[in-house]
Parts: structure tokens; C-alpha cells; sequence
């Protein structure tokens, strides 16, 4: 629902539309008794370079831990998968005229929007940089998140095992969208 | 003495079981054997979009963490960045993607070298939901 939504608000260009369906988001807690880490390479992702118009989501499930614990602990006790199956961002590049998308090279960028996790939506304003290189866009972005910002709340046994902060580091390879 | 010696052994096989079970059960790795995995359901790839277009919620509730059977016409078959495998059918944006791992695709890669776009294939995994394509991943060829 959320991409039809963004989609029919997407430019009528549809050179300027780019997706992926394999984006990869990790985040990564690392404390002096262990570090934790989980990559999904699931994420579905819609990029208009012209007016800048970002939106991504991912399904909570597709994160995939090291050890199989883990990944039961995060899918149940912390971040409910059933009940809040997915997570999202919808958002916007500032200034997406100064970006030259058809020229190689890379240039950092600001974006800003909504970011939902846990059914609990903040504004959130992070730096990223996209990289034009034979004719293909890339992103990339790392910046910290709190669970607790999100409703997830990590029981007093845990904290000493799970950090404040995560790093949550976003990479997505764009391909022309030409539905 | 002897009865005491055999009891100190009962003992100490129980700790050592209950150890390893413990340790398995914390650090076991997420080694999903798809293969050997029991289906959950089998459905053909138009009909498990179709259900989950017509209701996302139900069938999320229905098919998700489940391990299910999918058959149909190949779309695509395409190795992606990450050197996962994508199997897609019924449509590139809105359809159904499965998702072979790169260590699985290693292990697959005479079967996957054999489905080419067009063909009919099956495939096993386990269901994660929606987006504007259902996932299904963890994936391995059944014919």
C-alpha cells in the first residue's frame, strides 16, 4: 500500500524513477561483552531523482542474525514482527537540482523524512552519499538509532549486552524503474 | 564405593548433556536446512500474490515464518550484488522473488544453470511477507 501510494505521487517521468528489491540495511550494537549484528539484503527501495523522493521498506523478518537465538529474540521480544511486520522511511534529498545524476561521481547529500520502526513514526534528518558511476546510482548512509526512540525497550538483563546506539549502515544499488 | 563411583558418572553425563544442549540452543547458527525442512503449504506463485493481494494482513498471518513449496513460470533468474539468487515470477515489481543465499546457490549452481526465464520451476522457502512482491527466502531449487 505504501509504495502504490508513493508511486502514483512519483514524477510521470519515468526515466527519473529508480528501484532496487535488494537493498541492504545492517545494524550493528557493540558493547564490551559482545557485538551484535544483522543484515537484511531484502530491502525494496524507490529513488526520484528529480524531485528527490526517497522511500524505503523492509520487512522486519529478513534480518538475519549469526546465531539463530538471536534472531527468534529480535523477531519476539523486541521488535514484535507480527505485529509490527515492517518497517519503512519516506523521505526527501534536499536540494536534488544540484545533483548532476547523469554525470559520474559521488556527491553527499542531506535527507529528511519519516522513519517508522516498531509502528512508531520520528523525523529523522541523516547524511548520505550517492555515487553515479556508468550510468548506475548507488546510496549509501550510516548514522546511530535508538531502540528505546522506537518503543523497543530492552530488558534491564540486556542492556549490558545491547548498546544504546545502533549504527545502522543503509546501501542500495538503483536500477531504472520502467513500469 | 562402586555405587558412589556410578552415580558421580550419572551425574557427570547429565551436566555434560545439558551443557551441550544449552550451549547448541544459545549458539547454534541460523543453518536452516530448506532442504529437509517439512512444507507448510504448496501453492502456485499467481495464487499466493493474488491471496496476498486481496489481503495482506491474513495472509502475512497465515504464510509468514512458514516453509512453502512455489511453483510457476520463471520471470527472471538473476544473481544479485550481494551474489544471492533471485528466482521471480509472475511479475519483475509486483509478483513473487525467491531468494537463493550465496552459499545455497554454490551448492545449487548446477540446478540453477539449468532454469532459464520461461521455464517452470519449484521452488522451497520460507515465507517473510509483502512488500510489493512477496519474499520468499532461504531458498533452494526443488526441481
Amino acid at each position: 500500500m505504501l509504495f502504490c501510494a508513493i508511486l502514483a505521487g512519483f514524477s510521470l517521468h519515468a526515466q527519473d524513477r529508480y528501484f532496487t528489491k535488494t537493498g541492504h540495511i545492517d545494524f550493528f550494537s557493540s558493547t564490551p561483552i559482545e557485538d551484535i549484528k544483522a543484515a537484511n539484503d531484502q530491502v525494496t527501495s524507490f529513488l526520484d531523482i528529480r524531485t528527490g523522493e526517497m522511500v524505503f521498506s523492509v520487512l522486519m523478518r529478513s534480518f538475519t542474525f549469526d546465531k539463530a537465538l538471536m534472531q527468534e529474540h529480535f523477531n519476539e521480544n523486541y521488535v514484535e514482527s507480527d505485529k509490527f511486520p515492517k518497517a519503512s522511511f519516506e523521505g526527501k534529498i534536499m536540494g536534488p537540482g544540484k545533483i548532476q545524476w547523469d554525470k559520474p561521481g559521488a556527491v553527499t547529500v542531506t535527507v529528511k523524512g519519516k522513519l517508522t520502526i516498531h509502528g512508531v513514526s520520528r523525523e529523522i534528518e541523516e547524511s548520505g552519499t550517492f555515487t553515479v558511476e556508468a550510468g548506475k546510482i548507488s546510496g549509501k548512509s550510516v548514522f546511530k538509532l535508538k531502540p528505546e526512540d522506537y518503543g523497543i525497550l530492552i530488558p534491564q538483563i540486556m542492556r549490558k549486552n545491547i548498546a544504546e546506539q545502533m549504527t545502522i549502515t543503509v546501501l542500495m544499488y538503483y536500477l531504472p524503474y520502467k513500469k | 564405593m562402586k555405587a558412589r563411583f556410578r552415580i558421580l558418572i550419572g551425574v557427570a553425563i547429565l551436566v555434560l548433556a545439558v551443557g551441550t544442549g544449552t550451549w547448541l540452543y544459545v549458539f547454534r547458527k541460523d543453518t536452516t536446512d530448506m532442504v529437509r525442512a517439512k512444507t507448510d503449504f504448496r501453492i502456485g506463485a499467481a495464487d499466493l500474490y493474488r491471496e496476498f493481494e486481496s489481503g495482506e494482513q491474513p495472509a502475512t498471518e497465515k504464510y509468514g515464518s512458514k516453509v512453502l513449496e512455489i511453483n510457476g513460470q520463471v520471470i527472471s533468474i538473476e544473481k544479485n550484488e550481494w551474489g544471492n539468487v533471485t528466482v521471480t515470477f509472475v511479475d519483475p515489481m509486483f509478483g513473487v522473488t525467491c531468494t537463493i543465499d550465496s552459499l545455497q546457490a554454490i551448492g545449487q549452481a548446477g540446478l540453477i544453470g539449468e532454469i532459464n526465464a520461461g521455464d517452470s520451476a519449484t521452488l522451497k522457502g520460507r515465507c517473510d511477507g509483502m512488500l510489493t512482491d512477496v519474499k520468499i527466502v532461504k531458498c533452494v531449487i526443488v526441481k
